[in-house]
């Protein structure tokens, strides 16, 4: 079955007569509809993009904890490795997912830069509910290599499994069961068909529109299973000096959001979650700062002084995008992050695997 | 610009649909913005990787001066808008050079590899899906950002087939993905001078005419 249902080339956006102080004309509700249509099937959705970089000489096992989340319930995954060889033309790359217990063999080669995406497919998973939620992706290779890219991708589907389309709190809508097409071309939007669009773009909005990759960093947290300390971060600053995680500010802008008058004012900052995994030696606590150059801040705290990773979370607010600025910039400027890292009590060390950033509303 | 005739996303929009009575204009008109602004939101994060360290850079593997090459490839999975084509990205770009004395310029192009490379290496960058930076110094930073747009007919070069759910059941079909190359190509104007590509960053923004 066509998951287009709505024939020939829909007209672009903003050109179908929905203007403030016009009527609502059944042309415009077909824009809208043909909006929320091809958002939906818009194509695969990143929920990470990561860049670890890392060079690898040992044929052990070795994992990656991934903080992602998914914006809505999630059927399928498609990761997108970028994976070359150092030390050998040719080798074979084994990659397991350890959530599923998928596995699969790939060869890599040592084309630098030109590295070709391995593309693994997970099995269908058990259906949950959006969230946040931490993959994990373990690789093993008998010859050096180097991990320069890790990315995950939602699969594209229908989004939601209800019928009952008056139920406010409804997930979303099979779109094989109800097309938007039909109820917009009949030109006909009494209150229950108002009701319930209203409330599909909604959700679909929390759904779908949630940007979720904003920044995610990872090194491996596991080798040969065990945990591992050998490619974190690790710090014994004081808290006078922190450690600067990265040498540059990590630039974030969250989706335009919500109007708040009449003129349409975008609110100026959304929320955003940042996460950190992070590790200490016994009897020893770590803090992560995080500040925003708009203004705001937030410190992740690792307190409990046990030796295991733990990611631990915090909310920030950044910048929306100002729709009307070339680049999206508010105020023209980037929002750029910083993180700073130290040992708030002990005389142990502190360690951080992975940093991640998203929107979760 | 936005085509979202408030800009944004009314969330309130609700409290004008009350439960049984009939929509009104007002209501409606919220609907439609949101309708479409939830399509530009789907504008997602693409790219974005900082070199954590000073040292943490890419370069090329032997240096050459002015001659093009690779430093950075990565494909990626795009969105598509109503009009099938692909949003325009937003793409900032740190480096440097190791030398000061002499120039590196960075081309960031995306699009399929049957094209991408000839987009970026031609003479100037006037390509549409290729932005161009250059650096004199030998202290990796942003070197500003710019808005790529990607070409609608040769971005169907960039399609490939997906594996898909049509059903909540779990039954698969396939559907086209659009699937480019994000590359950043590099020149030096002397073999002394090695370019550093400290951080690249690629975002879908829904900012059309």
């Amino acid at each position: 079955m066509s998951q287009f249902r709505i024939p020939g080339r829909p007209p672009m956006l903003g050109t179908a007569g929905v203007q403030i102080g016009a009527p609502v004309s059944s042309t415009a509700w077909r824009a809208a509809a043909e909006s929320w249509y091809y958002t939906a099937y818009s194509g695969a959705q990143v929920v990470a993009t990561t860049y670890p970089n890392v060079s690898i000489a040992s044929a052990s096992r070795h994992d990656f904890s991934i903080r992602i989340f998914k914006r809505a319930p999630v059927l399928e995954y498609e990761w997108v490795f970028i994976v070359r060889t150092t030390a050998v033309a040719s080798s074979t790359l084994t990659v397991l997912n350890i959530l599923t217990g998928a596995t699969a063999d790939f060869t890599i080669y040592d084309t630098i830069a030109q590295s070709r995406p391995l593309v693994m497919r997970d099995p269908l998973l058990a259906q949950t509910a959006k969230g946040a939620d931490n993959l994990t992706i373990g690789f093993s290779c008998p010859d050096a290599y180097v991990i320069e890219a890790i990315a995950c991708y939602e699969v594209p589907r229908t989004l939601a499994i209800s019928t009952n389309l008056h139920d406010p709190t409804i997930d979303g809508v099979d779109t094989d069961d109800i097309t938007m097409g039909w109820l917009a071309l009949k030109g006909q939007i009494a209150g229950d068909n108002g009701r319930m669009l209203n409330s599909l773009v909604g959700k679909i909005d929390e759904d779908h529109g949630t940007r979720s990759a904003h920044f995610h960093w990872v090194a491996p947290y596991a080798v040969a299973v065990a945990d591992s300390t050998a490619f974190a971060i690790a710090t014994t600053a004081a808290s006078g000096a922190p450690d600067n995680v990265f040498h540059l500010g990590v630039p974030v802008l969250s989706r335009a959001w919500e109007v708040t008058t009449s003129t349409g004012l975008v609110t100026a900052t959304k929320n955003v979650q940042v996460a950190a995994l992070m590790k200490c030696d016994a009897s020893t606590n770590a803090s992560l700062r995080v500040t925003a150059s708009s203004g705001a801040t937030v410190t992740l705290t690792h307190t409990t002084a046990v030796t295991t990773w733990t990611w631990r979370t915090g909310t920030l607010a950044i910048h929306t995008e100002d729709i009307d600025d070339p680049l999206g910039l508010r105020g023209g400027a980037w929002d750029d992050l910083t993180f700073a890292f130290w040992r708030s009590s002990g005389a142990g060390t502190c360690y951080v695997a992975g940093i991640a950033v998203y929107e979760f509303t | 610009m936005s085509h979202a005739p408030l800009k944004g996303f009314v969330a309130s929009s609700l409290r004008y649909v009350t439960k049984l009575g009939p929509l009104s204009t007002a209501a409606a008109k919220c609907v439609l913005n949101n309708a479409i602004q939830l399509n530009e939101q789907s504008a997602q994060v693409r790219i974005k990787w900082i070199g954590r360290t000073t040292g943490d850079y890419r370069g090329p593997d032997t240096v050459a001066a002015n001659t093009w090459q690779l430093v950075f490839s990565d494909q990626i999975i795009l969105a598509r808008r109503p009009n099938l084509r692909a949003f325009p990205m937003r793409v900032r770009l740190a480096g440097s050079i190791s030398n000061a004395s002499y120039t590196a310029t960075f081309r960031v192009v995306v699009g399929a590899e049957s094209y991408a490379r000839l987009h970026a290496v031609a003479g100037p960058a006037t390509y549409g899906d290729v932005l161009e930076f250059t650096s004199t110094s030998t202290t990796i930073a942003w070197l500003g950002g710019g808005l790529l747009t990607m070409d609608p007919a040769l971005s169907f070069e960039t399609a490939r087939s997906m594996q898909a759910l049509n059903t909540t059941t779990g039954a698969l079909g396939t559907r086209m993905v659009h699937s480019p190359f994000v590359q950043v190509w590099t020149r030096t104007t002397n073999v002394a001078g090695v370019p550093r590509l400290g951080g690249l960053v690629v975002e879908e923004f829904a900012s059309d005419t």
